[in-house]
């Protein structure tokens, strides 16, 4: 599976070099891949990722046990917004969560890199209720959102998923005019007047990079859109009415660079005011727009801490052969 | 060969498969075709078994044309049934017979009774006819024909043994033998059949007019003498029971005839109407007077005088249609007018009623009428005129049915329809004889009387009516499908108000808020309902659904407001409830509770109705005294000017007079005296119960004002009106307050804003109420009406019910098949799941919601069984809830068995199964072009 593997280096720098600032303390451009791994045999994909080494984390897997995450230190002098505590999650028989614990920081940009399937966009629906959709969930453990358990029973979940935004890994514009997408969250505020509706957009969709593009057809159907400006579009949905937690599920899968840019430029301007938490494949992204990276495998949180520690030095054997483009 | 045996393999399984491919293309095209096929195959059946209807009559046999004795001031030729003889009668009573095969005259002139006469009538198609006498005196008789088939020794000697059927003798007594298909000989001869003379009462001189019209009890007789001297007589015959010979009774009226100045003192026709209501006088100048019974004067007084064609036209011919209601006017152009009396309430004339030009036929031709006569099956009449041309029309359906014409043209003296309809035969007044054999066709079926106003004998203006099968043989079938088409369409309108709100709703409960477990077995349940057999549901409904709407009307009717104003009280109070309790009940006990809210409203309903009935329709003083027969009759000269002239007052006349406390008893305008306090009135009232609230008695006008009916009407509109008002004008201003961002108090808010709309809506339909009832409008007029325990609310209700599963079942699909990840969405984004079934779901599902509707407004507009055995079938036009209705396929099915194959009344049944073919048709086509548009705007999903 295609990792971190530079598609164009010259883009790359290019990237690196407009970037402003230094927010994040992501490398300016990827580690260059240590000369052993072009000497691993390639990786069968049928079956299961294995890393070389039997370690904890096998003998975990192997017996069907929760994982005990490394957590670097860094995150415990964080203030948390999240605090996700032994947290499992089952689909039905199949159980897709083992006990994942940990702590978003608040104002920062938390990204969570895995392979495919290993429970990402779960964790991530978790955290605003989406998953109460799927009739056969159930979970365990505890979320803690803001000091209040998001899954108590005297809880509101509109109320919290108001304060979180999200944006899904699969682009799904409602088929009503672009403007209209944009507002949404407003309009079912009961926010109707027309002013503050359109100063929103036009705020959210110059955020999402789309601004320039429709500008002259928010009357327009959002389906008339490509697939990546309907991506942005969702994405300037999610930001609309400026939530707490903005919940990025792949949000650049189908941008192209220049696009994903601006969006990643974005996450990093609102850092500091909106927690984000990102799903990413791109190990470049990771480490260009989060403060922290948790690397998840098999349904557990695996190693947890600040991006460049876990790009650059990361604790266990699994996450540096995935980081560094291994397997997964 | 080792690649051989997998790539040989290989080929036989794709063969195969394009074999099965191949097989099920044909397979599926031939079904597809063939469903087309069927449905084009249907509709072409019916349209051929419509089709006729519309069809023209046509000449099918035109007998080389005969020279003949020509007539002289000759007055109506007869002929037999079978078209063999021809009977005249002329203005001087002389009688001759002519065969209408030679045209020879078999007898020339035969006097019809002795004595000098002066006045012959003009005869009925049935025969009867009156002599008036140079002494003054009259008398009736009739002329016709008699048949019998002759068997042994009645049989005359010389007839051949090896004749074929249709063989003719004629035999030197004037009748003549035909032998039947049935190989029978037939003899026909001429019957004539007169009385003894009888002196009129009244007047001097020898009479100059005479009419008579007979009917099978009444005989009515009108006589004009020599010095303007008019008498009426009614001759009864009575039957006395057990046998015995008939008794009759003459009683004479006087008529206050007076010819108009400037006028002959004997007019030109003369004729009593066959209901003995109507004296009418024509001049040739078109003038014609009407006389009839006036209250207050005695006898027939001159009630209009009135010119009956345009100026400049003169009348030719004048004669009775058949029935004697109607006058026939043929024209100096050739053009025929049809005139009656109508039951207009005219101010005009003293009696209200007036004489109205109803048909009016365009010459053909432009030369004028020469003589009319009248068909004796219906209302079909044939003129001839002076360019010899017969012209066969259907009065009330305007129909043409055929044309004939002598050639060389020649001025036609004398016409007559054959009493089957199939023959018309003519007479020059050269002396030329046709006969004409014709196929009428259906002569009462036009597009005119089918699916136009048409103006029935007597009515006050044109109407749509459906009476397939009339009372007497006089009365006309009337065919208009429209009060069928219109019975077919309130059904299904109010039978979709019913059932659209509640399956949709049902539907966007179910897929969008309800617990996918409770969802599958709630689902099953509903759609079972669907396979209720309509008989079953019908039977409900005529036997339980019926009677509880009749005892319960008022709760029923308020239950339509009072169930969703609970539920959405009980939503907002569930508001109000902490999440903490909330939050612990399980789906499944969730529509445990929405159930128990309906039950709670249907139980407040039913508490409420009587309160309701109570203080919305409760008898005032006055009603009381009106219905307890405590009431004085207003003199004529106070009543309301522009009800003087009316003979006798309707209900729905009378209804606005109840604001200045005039009611309406027996057609007269009385006020009511008296005081309740009176003990035998307080008795009668209290026996009779004569006080108590009733709807049923409002509804039909005897009781209140319109006032009460607006307030039940108007307070869902007031309150959906303040609901719209408060969205746009308050809710802006709540929002934006501080006290909202909090959730309890933000719901305690929505409560109490709910109350607040529910506490406007009800002033706002208090104004509108009055509002509407100073206008001086009524429900009365438009959606409620006098009550039939049958109605259309029954219909409505039950046949709700059997489509509510089908919009129910496709709506829910639709919904369903709303791709999740825009739930997701629309979720993510903080949406309640009502917000997101409102605003995301339900605009994508429209069109396959739209479908359902149409689906269920296919099955509703086909349905049978629940209309027939739920309403009393009566084919009005009126959008009145409580009153029942026939639709088209009702109609079919009571209708079909008693209609003879191949006759009028069959073909329009057939015409009515069309034109509910054609409605679907036009519906779905209109339905699946909104629901492309629809789609279309929601596509790319
Ligand atoms: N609705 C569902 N019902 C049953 N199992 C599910 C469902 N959604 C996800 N899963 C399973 O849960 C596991 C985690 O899925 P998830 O979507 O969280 O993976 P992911 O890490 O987001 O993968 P990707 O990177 O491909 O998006 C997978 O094994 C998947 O098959
Ligand atoms: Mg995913």
């Amino acid at each position: 599976m295609a990792t971190a593997q530079p598609t164009s280096e010259s883009l790359t720098a290019a990237m690196a070099g407009r970037r402003p600032g230094v927010v994040s303390p992501a490398p300016a451009t990827p580690r260059p891949l240590p000369s052993a791994s072009m000497a691993l045999p390639p990786v069968d994909p049928g079956s299961p990722p294995m890393a070389p080494v039997a370690s904890a984390f096998d003998q975990a897997v192997r017996n069907g046990e929760p994982f005990n995450a490394a957590v670097h230190a860094a995150l415990a002098a964080e203030d948390p917004i999240l605090r996700v505590k032994d947290f499992s999650l089952h689909y039905g028989k199949s159980r897709a969560l083992w006990d994942v614990s940990m702590v978003v920081p608040r104002g920062k940009t938390t990204a969570l890199i895995g392979p495919s399937g290993c429970g990402k966009s779960t964790l991530l629906r978790s955290i605003n209720r989406l998953n109460d959709l799927i009739e056969t969930v159930t979970c365990t453990g505890e979320m803690v959102l803001n000091g209040r358990s998001v899954y108590a029973p005297n809880v509101d979940v509109i109320e919290i998923r108001k304060r979180i935004g999200m944006v899904f890994q699969k682009s799904n514009p409602f088929p009503m005019s672009i403007f209209e997408n944009v507002v949404y969250a407003l309009r079912i505020d009961g926010e109707n007047r027309r002013s503050v509706l359109q100063e929103a957009c036009e705020r959210a969709l110059r955020n999402a990079a789309l601004w320039n593009e429709v500008k002259d057809r928010l009357k327009d159907s959002a389906l008339g859109l490509s697939g990546g400006q309907q991506q942005r579009l969702c994405i300037a949905r999610a930001i609309a009415a400026e939530p707490e937690v903005l919940l990025m599920d792949e949000p650049c899968s189908a941008l192209d660079p220049i696009a994903t840019l601006k969006i990643e430029e974005f996450i990093r301007d609102i850092s500091g005011r909106i927690t984000v938490v990102i799903v990413t494949h791109n190990m470049q992204q990771a480490a260009r727009v989060s403060h922290f990276t948790a690397f998840m495998y098999l349904g557990r949180l695996v190693e947890y801490g600040p991006t460049a520690d876990i790009f650059q030095n990361p604790m266990l054997p699994e996450t540096e052969s995935y980081v560094t483009g291994r397997f997964g | 060969m080792q690649n051989a045996g997998p790539a040989n393999s290989g080929r036989t399984t794709r063969s195969r498969v394009r074999l099965v491919d191949s097989f099920m293309r044909v397979f599926i095209t031939a079904g597809g075709l063939g469903v087309i096929v069927a449905v084009l195959a249907i509709m072409a059946y019916l349209v051929n078994e419509a089709w006729p209807l519309f069809r023209p009559g046509r000449v099918t046999e035109a007998a080389p044309t005969q020279r003949s004795a020509a007539p002289d001031d000759p007055l109506r030729l007869f002929v037999d049934e079978y078209v063999g003889l021809g009977a005249i009668i002329d203005r001087q009573a002389g009688l001759s017979l002519i065969d209408l095969h030679s045209g020879r005259t078999l007898r020339a002139r035969d006097a019809l009774a002795p004595g000098e006469i002066t006045a012959v009538s003009r005869p009925m198609e049935t025969g009867a006819v009156a002599l008036g006498l140079a002494d003054g005196s009259v008398q009736v008789g009739s002329i016709g024909f008699a048949s019998e088939i002759l068997t042994g020794e009645d049989l005359p000697a010389d007839v051949p043994a090896d004749a074929h059927p249709g063989a003719r003798l004629s035999r030197p007594d004037g009748s003549y033998l035909e032998l039947t298909p049935e190989r029978q000989w037939r003899r026909t001869a001429l019957a004539v059949d007169f009385g003894a003379p009888t002196a009129l009462p009244v007047g001097n001189g020898p009479i100059r007019r005479i009419d008579y019209r007979a009917g099978s009890t009444t005989q009515f007789l009108v006589a004009l003498r020599d010095d303007g001297t008019a008498v009426f007589n009614r001759v009864s015959v009575s039957r006395p029971l057990g046998g015995g010979k008939p008794r009759s009774r003459l009683s004479s009226e006087p008529v206050s005839f007076k010819a108009p100045p400037g006028h002959g003192v004997v007019p030109d026709w003369f004729f009593v109407t066959s209901d003995g209501e109507y004296i009418l006088a024509v001049w040739s100048d078109g003038l014609a007077q009407r006389y009839a019974r006036i209250p207050g004067a005695e006898g027939f007084d001159l009630a209009e005088q009135v010119p009956l064609v345009p100026p400049g036209r003169t009348v030719a011919a004048a004669d009775m249609l058949i029935g004697s209601l109607t006058l026939m006017l043929g024209l100096d152009d050739g053009s025929v007018r049809g005139v009656f009396v109508a039951r207009a309430n005219a101010p005009e004339t003293p009696d209200g009623r007036k004489l109205v030009v109803a048909h009016e036929f365009e010459s053909e031709g432009g030369s004028a009428a020469s003589v009319l006569a009248t068909g004796q099956r219906d209302r079909s009449f044939a003129v001839g005129d002076e360019a010899g041309r017969v012209v066969f029309h259907h009065m009330t359906s305007q129909k043409r049915i055929a044309l004939a014409a002598f050639d060389p043209p020649a001025p036609v003296a004398l016409v007559a329809v054959s009493p089957k309809n199939d023959a018309l035969v003519a007479l020059t007044r050269r002396g030329d004889l046709g006969v004409w054999r014709i196929d009428p066709g259906h002569p009462e079926a036009s597009v005119l009387s089918l699916f136009g106003r048409v103006w029935y004998e007597g009515d006050a203006s044109p109407s749509f009516i459906y009476q397939s099968s009339a009372g007497e043989d006089s009365a006309e079938t009337k065919l208009s499908l429209v009060p069928l088409i219109f019975g077919t369409l309130k059904a299904t309108v109010y039978a979709l108000l019913f059932a659209v709100p509640i399956a949709i709703l049902a539907a966007i409960y179910t897929s969008e808020l309800l617990h996918p477990r409770v969802r599958s077995t709630v689902k099953p349940l509903i759609e079972m309902m669907a396979s209720l057999p309509s008989v079953v549901l019908g039977f409900v409904a005529a036997m339980v659904v019926a009677p509880i709407a009749r005892d319960f009307l008022p709760s029923i009717l308020i239950a339509f407001g009072v169930v969703p104003v609970v539920l959405l009280l009980g939503a907002y109070v569930w508001q109000l409830v902490p999440v903490r309790i909330a939050s612990r009940l399980r789906t499944g006990q969730h529509l445990l509770l929405v159930i128990g809210l309906v039950l709670g409203g249907i139980g407040v309903s039913l508490a409420l109705g009587p309160v309701v009935q109570r203080a919305l329709f409760t008898p005032s003083d006055k009603d009381v005294l009106v219905l307890a027969g405590s009431f004085e009759a207003v003199p004529r000269d106070q009543w309301p000017p522009h009800l003087r002239h009316l003979a006798s007052i309707d209900n729905d006349t009378a209804r606005p007079l109840r604001a200045q406390g005039l009611y309406v008893r027996g057609g007269q305008i009385v006020r009511p005296i008296g005081d309740l306090r009176q003990p035998e009135l307080r008795e009668l009232v209290a026996r009779e119960r004569l006080d108590r609230a009733d709807i049923r008695r409002w509804l039909d006008g005897s009781i209140g004002s319109p006032w009460s009916g607006w307030i039940l009407l108007m307070t869902p509109a007031g309150i959906i009106g303040a609901a719209l008002l408060r969205s746009r004008l308050v809710d802006p201003i709540i929002t934006s307050l501080p006290i909202y961002s909090r959730r309890d108090s933000a719901a305690l808010v929505e409560l109490v804003k709910f109350l607040g709309t529910l506490v406007a809506g009800s002033l706002l339909a208090l104004s509108l109420a009055s509002v509407l009832t100073a206008l001086g409008m009524d429900a009365r007029d438009s959606i409620f009406g006098s009550f039939d325990q049958r109605n259309t609310l029954i219909v409505a209700i039950v046949m709700g019910f059997a489509i509510i599963p089908i919009i129910y079942t496709i709506s829910e699909d639709s919904l369903s098949a709303v791709p999740g990840q825009l739930r997701s969405a629309s979720l993510g984004c903080g949406a309640t799941k009502w917000q997101t079934a409102t605003r995301v779901v339900l605009p994508i599902a429209m069109s396959g919601i739209f479908s359902a509707c149409m689906i269920g407004l296919g099955r509703a507009a086909g349905e049978t069984m629940i209309v027939l055995m739920s309403t009393g079938n009566t084919p009005n036009m009126d959008w009145n809830i409580f009153s029942g209705f026939r639709t088209l396929a009702a109609n079919i099915a009571t209708e079909m068995p008693e209609a003879p194959a191949g006759s009028t009344h069959y073909r329009v049944l057939f015409l009515g199964a069309l034109c509910l073919f054609v409605l679907t048709f036009i519906v779905n086509t209109a339905a699946e072009v909104v629901r492309q548009r629809v789609r279309r705007k929601g596509a790319g999903l």
